[in-house]
């Protein structure tokens, strides 16, 4: 039989490389300057383009999706040609797939900071922008599965497992999380609510985190750490039985970022139980890749690229085992809303999809460019300063956060809360938000370093834009079933294949959300709780629109550390009306959900909050929150109001029918009653925005709907007849 | 245990399901791992190493 000529594609791996480049570069800057604000808030130069609220989204989107992504999608176009033996299915989808994921990055980098967000970590970008990234992932999985049909090698080695799981559930994580309701071109609200968004999205977010940084990866390590080590994986068996276990079982694991929420218990404890049992395929992973290297750690000596790839495993390894203990219900207790969680997160981040990414761009683009690296030298400095950065990143952050978990929940001899005031505790760990945003600096440092090196290995090479290579064709025979081995019916057809790892990850995805939006016991409905009132409703979104929920949770734990600092636990039936849920992950300020518990320790009166949203320092020393000056030059969008009553009335929320003609009085209404507070309690405040920078604040400023807002939280759980007016104005 | 998880309304049957899907599928898997043979195993674990030769017949 003669041998096929073909090529294989470089120039889209080069494309890629550069991308990942480029977008690790802007994702890891602005996650320096993130990190700044978090104890210099004058950082974001009081512009609300750059606040935290804001920005930090566009941080997760840009490392998540822009520098992993590409870095993906580097991998998998130079890798799958070559197992594949054959050159991408479709020269135009490539480019396609190429344009159209930066130009979704650029999307996000200008709505992001526009404050046009869904508030759903890690799937913040709005309806438009989920539309194109699911036209643009089919293009990548058509592109992907074409070249797998028309492949010259009968067999998908492992990585090509990975690959087709994290094309499929990716998919279907994202459709299945961004179902929402488009009001206007840029703003949508979850067709979820409350306990079932929270549910979905966490059960998207944790295997956004499983999926995207990690079975990708999996693909790539199963091919570059046997091309740098220059000898087979350990265990192809170990691989096969950890590949089936890891997809079937991450995909239960999402409860597990929802415990002592008002999710149903049983959810919760189907989250940990799986949580735990995930240590072995992800162990399974890790050990195979490093005793890949058995028998030649000599050469883990000379080559810093396999130091990046032993670090990097070793990374997996250790978040994969920290992941179920985090899950464990008392670790859980003291980890949960603190910097612990993020220094998880960016051990994950920052030493496996960062240091296997680099690995493999040291190994990928020498050889497209069919020269040696410009500096070997310059490549192991990258690994030092790397490793410092992680090193300076992590310890601070577990610090940082062992001090917030312990500081919330000591009492003293009397029975009181040790540190009533939130803030302190915020202080006390100033000094460690420092030494992290020295780490990170280390790390982008490194970055540069690598880019710079790899632009050198550019210039003194040539880029072989189309790499000759031969095979023979596939004959029929051979792509025949049998008689061989019955799995090979799997994997060697791509379309079995993809039916198997889709019934595997959409198990327990159904067992998890039809029992909560199918029986009715599991949410129960409180009657008190009413829908936001139109003014309320403007005030959620700006909320939203800021990214309070980046550093405010909503989610009283059932812990008398949290019922006495902030009031009532959580209950599944206050959020019913909420789309979407508003819980957040992260208390870098102090929970809101009871600020309008008119019974409770928490709430602040409408002064406090006006005063405190002009200036937080000036109501709380120290404060690290940034200035909110625009909500006091900015009016309500009442005309938008109308058409955000009816969509919610789509979404199920009992708003009568007209609502959308009384809205305008309504607002007025109510926002004159928090004027006239504001009026009585702090009469010179008006006179002080004035001299300051020449604002005239009155009924209509953006505040007002927010201070609205915070005064609706936690309100129906204990209502308090005749106060501001509002609970009247909700039952209109 | 049947008593704890009774609690919840339906959630008995699913936590069992859970688990017995679980375990069909970790057997299946077990036995498509052990069915392997070591020849073939040891042809797909150097594909990544082979790439520049025949894809051979086995």
């Amino acid at each position: 039989m003669q041998k096929e000529q073909f090529s294989y594609d470089n120039t889209i791996v080069r494309n890629f490389a550069i991308a990942t480049m480029v977008w690790g570069i802007v994702g890891m800057l602005v996650g320096v300057i993130i990190a700044t604000q978090l104890f210099e808030p004058a950082m974001n130069l009081n512009l609300r383009y750059v606040t935290f609220g804001r920005i930090r989204p566009l941080h997760t989107n840009a490392v998540i999706f822009a520098f992993v992504g590409n870095a993906i999608f580097t991998g998998v176009y130079y890798s799958l040609q070559r197992l594949l033996k054959a050159r991408m299915f479709s020269d135009v989808l490539s480019k396609i797939h190429f344009w159209g994921w930066q130009l979704i990055i650029v999307s996000a980098a200008l709505t992001l900071p526009m404050g046009f967000t869904s508030s759903k970590e890690y799937a913040e970008l709005e309806w438009p922008i989920d539309i194109a990234i699911t036209i643009i992932w089919v293009v990548f999985g058509w592109n992907m599965i074409g070249t797998i049909v028309k492949r010259r090698e009968r067999h998908m080695y492992v990585a090509i497992w990975f690959y087709l799981a994290t094309f499929l559930t990716v998919a279907l994580l994202h459709v299945v999380n961004s179902f929402e309701l488009p009001v206007t071109f840029m703003k949508s609200y979850s067709w979820y609510a409350g306990v079932q968004d929270a549910l979905v999205q966490w059960w998207y977010g944790h295997n956004a985190v499983a999926f995207f940084l990690t079975t990708p990866y999996l693909g790539l390590m199963y091919y570059f750490m046997p091309k740098l080590a220059e000898r087979p994986i350990y265990s192809y068996k170990l691989s096969i039985l950890h590949f089936w276990s890891l997809i079937f079982i991450y995909i239960w694991a999402g409860p597990h970022h929802l415990l002592y929420s008002s999710l149903p218990d049983w959810a919760q404890t189907l989250g940990v139980a799986f949580s735990v049992m995930l240590i072995a395929p992800s162990w399974g992973g890790m050990l195979n890749g490093l005793l890949t290297l058995r028998g030649a750690w000599d050469k883990v000596r000379d080559d810093a690229r396999l130091k990046f790839m032993v670090v990097g495993i070793t990374a997996y390894g250790m978040a994969t085992f920290e992941g179920p203990m985090l899950s464990l219900k008392n670790v859980n207790a003291i980890a949960h809303f603190t910097d612990w969680i993020v220094s998880h997160v960016h051990v994950g981040a920052l030493g496996w999809n960062g240091f296997l990414t680099f690995g493999m761009l040291y190994y990928i683009i020498p050889k497209i460019y069919n020269t040696k690296l410009f500096s070997t030298k310059l490549v192991s400095t990258h690994f030092w300063i790397g490793t410092m950065g992680i090193i300076f990143y992590a310890v601070p952050m577990y610090i940082s956060g062992f001090t917030q978990g312990v500081m919330w929940k000591q009492f003293t001899a009397d029975g009181m809360l040790k540190y009533p005031n939130f803030l302190e505790t915020t202080l006390q760990i100033l000094p460690m938000h420092m030494l992290r945003a020295f780490g990170g600096l280390l790390y982008l440092t490194g970055v540069i370093i690598m880019v710079v090196n790899l632009a050198k290995t550019m210039r003194q090479g040539s880029l072989v834009r189309n790499e000759e290579a031969e095979a023979y064709a596939l004959t029929k025979e051979e792509n025949a079933p049998g008689a061989t081995y019955w799995h090979r019916w799997i994997e060697r057809r791509p379309t079995q294949f993809i039916i198997m790892a889709f019934i595997m990850v959409a198990i327990g995805g159904a067992v998890e959300f039809l029992p909560t939006f199918l029986i009715k016991s599991n949410i129960k409905t409180i009657e008190s709780v009413t829908p936001y009132t139109p003014l309320e409703l403007a005030g959620r979104d700006i909320y939203i629109r800021e990214g309070c929920n980046n550093c405010h949770s909503q989610l009283v734990r059932p812990f008398r550390s949290e019922t006495v600092r902030y009031g009532d636990y959580a209950k599944a039936g206050e959020n019913v009306y909420d789309h979407p849920f508003l819980w957040g992950s992260k208390r870098t300020g102090p929970d809101l959900s009871r600020s309008g518990d008119e019974t409770g320790v928490f709430r602040k009166g409408a002064e406090w909050h006006f005063k405190h949203m002009w200036d937080p320092r000036s109501t709380s020393p120290g404060s690290i929150m940034p200035r909110y000056m625009w909500l006091y030059e900015d009016n309500i969008d009442v005309a938008a109001l109308p058409a955000k009553i009816s969509a919610m009335r789509t979404l199920n929320v009992p708003y009568e029918e007209g609502k959308e003609d009384k809205v305008e009085a309504e607002v007025s209404e109510q926002a004159e009653a928090i004027w006239k507070q504001l009026q009585t309690s702090e009469k010179g405040i008006e006179q002080q925005m004035l001299a300051e920078k020449g604002i005239a604040v009155d009924q209509n400023k953006e505040i007002i709907a927010l201070i609205a807002y915070l005064h609706k939280l936690g309100r129906d759980i204990h209502p308090k007849e005749n106060s501001d007016n509002q609970t009247a104005l909700n039952n209109k | 245990m049947s008593e704890l998880i009774g609690y919840v309304n339906g959630a008995d049957v699913l936590l069992i399901i859970s688990l017995v899907i679980f375990m069909i599928v970790f057997v299946v898997a077990a036995i498509y791992m052990i069915t392997i043979s070591k020849d073939t195993c040891d042809r797909l674990s150097h594909l990544p190493l082979t790439e520049n030769e025949n894809n051979g017949k086995e």
